[in-house]
């Protein structure tokens, strides 16, 4: 089976909107508003960098209990659902699924383990069995009544894009007609302390395809998509927000931490979506970057894009919402991707933000500082991670 | 998920045995016992030639790259970093490498900054394993990672029947990894204490097994054309979960249904492979009623007295068992993968035989 594949419905939590407020997310992107900030989910005193954009604990939904990354993950899939408006679900919960993207899961839980030993034998179970967060996929299909595919795919920072690029294949090879997809992931001291040791991380802002930049902030978020076949959309007169048009995966091969410098595994991904797509590289008019804002990722990911688009490349709008955002590991693809909707609705990009000084070997357009109105008809959004991974989907208007 | 897809290499590093097809087999052997379920030491080199380059990983990952080797091998296809083209690698986990993870979550919480690894937290990360399989064999397709229970690998063989029907690929190396940890192991007991306590028939799990299972599946054409030796079709693969039924009625209604699709039935279907993780007695109960006055005839193996239940990469060996089984026993027949997670899902794949496919005289 094959045919259109459509979003509709979205659920967004980030630092920009703690509540869960779409339109909140949306402006507050548009403005460039840096939401990285000092560390307050733990004390980051003793590390050189002590900087993430975070959500404030206490402004996580109460009474929800678990790791923080479950309850944002929480909070976006109930109003991803709730956006995708009434019969969503179809009439077979069978044909209806949810995948999940993670990258280190419920790590606070594993973090509080080992920080406080000798709790109580019921709290220590409850917490090793939320770590893996293998079973955080099947609570929200259970939540909400799917018993469709249900799966918990880990692809490092590209987790979330996969997860969106996984949804569209169940959703157009039949498997299911509603698929809901997304990512989530929380800032955590493991991951800090791993970046940390691996020197990716900026003391101060985040500024991609700078040349003075300097690395990534962890970020923390969850975004879900409601993805669906769109002849079961119309038939139940669903808000049509865009098209999953392409999605393609490929591996570097190359290195387990480092990109391989030209970006042949981003090429690759981008590459097939864009095929997958049908659409030829100047029909797209935005790139969402991965855009991490360290020295070696925005150089690889610039030439990626020459190889995938061409003369393109110089032409087309791209910007990296992690100068603001942070890095959401495995919610950073899937916060893109509702970011590329969002422009495709509005007709408007959003800015790379803290952008000081043009980097030669990052000659894209990078959309420095402001918005810009755009009418975007197709966005392609990047992401790659550690194990050499990438992925790329293709958004399009209706 | 139905696919047209072909087992074409097996792969095992296992307590019982490192090796292809006959470990696999070995596995089925009931009069087989193993000291304890972990995978003796073994030295990569004997498996990849840049093994230098993996000195430092988890030992999950070891059991990866070796299970992968093994099966490529199997398959007759070639080794190395210089690439394996129109290929995926899709891996199944459920604790990935717990112990790099603990010894990582102990360094920085003691020593802070300083004392943290990043090599360790590099290797820690849930797709490190399927990355370094990439890495080793020059995988430059789709390369995932799925996170669940004991039944993820019926969750990979999907994502990889899916990958071949899309035609993106025409060979995906499946696989499973685990290994143990203290920290998993005592988790575990308590959770099945406060499971008895509770009443609930969630059975007698075995203990922490480890090691990995790989296949490599192909698309029939892809198998035919390069002359591949080894062909057992995959029949179908389904993966469900109803929280709101028994396990027992839910494996019922699932295998009824399935083996309903199968033009023989039950009639055909020579083993069961069973599963190794919780509820699998009553998982296995409602398999054999499904299969009604068919189940007597029809050899039930066990792997978990040889394996324990080693989790993410229970699924993938019961699957290279079965695919040994059917490669080697009569020229007829079907193998079933009965699976069952810790939290409650559970899968079936079934195995078949094909008309001019070879067999184990034929290799």
């Amino acid at each position: 089976m094959n045919g259109n594949v459509v979003v509709t419905g979205m659920g967004v939590i980030s630092p920009l909107n703690p509540d869960g407020d779409l339109e909140r997310f949306w402006s507050r992107l548009k403005a460039g508003e840096n939401a990285v900030m000092p560390i307050r989910s733990f004390d980051a005193s003793r590390y050189p960098c002590r900087v993430a954009a975070e959500i404030p604990r206490e402004q996580l939904e109460s009474g929800e209990g678990g790791d923080p990354a479950m309850r944002m993950a929480r909070i976006a899939f109930r109003r991803a659902i709730q956006d995708a408006g009434p019969g969503w679900r179809g009439n077979d919960p069978r044909k209806a699924g949810v995948v999940l993207g993670t990258v280190l899961g419920g790590v606070s839980c594993g973090d509080r383990y080992f920080r406080e030993p000798g709790m109580d034998p019921a709290a220590a179970r409850t917490l090793l069995r939320q770590y893996p967060m293998r079973g955080l996929a099947a609570s929200l299909a259970g939540e909400a009544g799917v018993r469709g595919p249900v799966l918990t795919v880990s692809t490092a920072c590209a987790s979330g894009t996969d997860a969106v690029g996984l949804a569209f294949r169940k959703v157009r090879a039949g498997e299911a007609d509603v698929v809901v997809a997304g990512g989530v992931d929380a800032v955590a001291e493991f991951s800090f302390s791993g970046f940390c040791a691996l020197n990716a991380l900026t003391t101060g802002l985040v500024r991609p395809f700078s040349k003075n930049r300097s690395g990534l902030a962890l970020g923390e978020g969850a975004a879900f998509l409601v993805v669906e076949r769109e002849a079961v959309a119309v038939a139940r007169g669903a808000r049509i927000l865009g098209r999953v048009a392409g999605y393609g995966s490929a591996a570097d091969a190359a290195h387990l931490t480092a990109p391989d410098r030209d970006g042949r595994g981003l090429a690759a991904a981008g590459a097939a979506a864009l095929r997958e797509a049908g659409l030829a590289p100047a029909r797209i008019q935005y790139v969402s970057a991965h855009g991490t804002g360290t020295l070696y990722n925005d150089w690889m990911e610039t030439r990626a894009l020459k190889s995938v688009l061409g003369t393109h490349a110089r032409a087309v709008p791209v910007s990296s919402i992690k100068a603001v955002l942070g890095h959401a590991f495995g919610a950073a693809g899937a916060l893109e991707a509702a970011a590329c909707l969002l422009s495709i609705r509005d007709g408007v990009v959003p800015p790379t933000a803290n952008f000081e000084e043009p980097d030669p070997e990052c000659d894209v357009d990078c959309v420095p500082n402001r918005a810009r109105a755009v009418p975007v008809r197709a966005a392609l959004s990047l992401s790659a991670g550690f194990g050499g991974q990438n992925a790329a989907i293709v958004l399009a208007g209706c | 998920m139905t696919g047209r897809a072909v087992v074409t290499g097996i792969g095992c590093v296992s307590p019982a045995g490192i090796g292809g097809k006959d470990v696999a087999l070995a596995l089925s052997d009931p009069s087989r016992t193993v000291p304890e379920f972990r995978v003796p030491d073994f030295p990569l080199e004997d498996h990849i030639g840049n093994a230098r380059l993996f000195r430092r990983v988890a030992p999950a990952t070891r059991f990866a790259l070796a299970a992968v080797s093994l099966a490529v091998r199997d398959a007759g296809l070639p080794i190395g970093p210089d690439g394996l083209s129109r290929t995926a690698v899709v891996v199944g986990a459920t604790h990935g490498a717990i112990n790099f993870s603990t010894q990582f979550f102990r360094e920085y919480l003691q020593d802070g900054p300083e004392g943290a690894s990043p090599m360790l937290f590099s290797e820690s990360v849930l797709n490190a394993t399927a990355g370094n399989v990439a890495i080793a064999f020059g995988v430059r397709g789709p390369v995932h990672t799925l996170i669940g229970e004991e039944t993820v690998g019926a969750q990979v063989l999907s994502t990889a029947l899916s990958l071949l029907r899309c035609g993106i690929v025409d060979r995906c190396i499946v696989a499973g990894a685990e290994e143990r940890g203290a920290i998993i192991e005592n988790a575990y007991r308590q959770m099945d204490r406060a499971t008895r306590r509770s009443g609930v028939d969630g059975g007698n799990p075995p203990q922490q097994g480890e090691g990995a299972a790989a296949l490599v599946i192909e698309s029939p054409e892809a198998a035919e054309r390069r002359g591949a030796v080894l062909r057992v079709p995959v029949l179908f693969c389904r993966c469900a979960r109803d929280p709101r039924r028994p396990v027992e009625t839910t494996v019922t209604g699932m295998v009824g249904r399935e083996l309903a699709t199968l033009q023989e039935g039950a009639g055909d279907v020579s083993h069961i492979v069973l599963p190794t993780g919780r509820n699998r007695e009553p998982a296995t109960r409602g398999a054999l009623r499904a299969m009604g006055n068919r189940a007597g005839g029809i050899r039930r193996i066990d792997i978990t007295p040889r394996i324990g239940n080693p989790f993410g990469a229970a699924s993938m060996f019961q699957m290279a068992v079965s695919t040994a089984s059917l490669a080697s026993g009569p020229a007829s027949g079907k193998g079933l993968v009965l699976s069952s997670g810790v939290e409650g899902s559970i899968s079936l794949a079934c195995f078949g035989t094909a008309p001019g496919a070879c067999r184990e005289g034929d290799r």
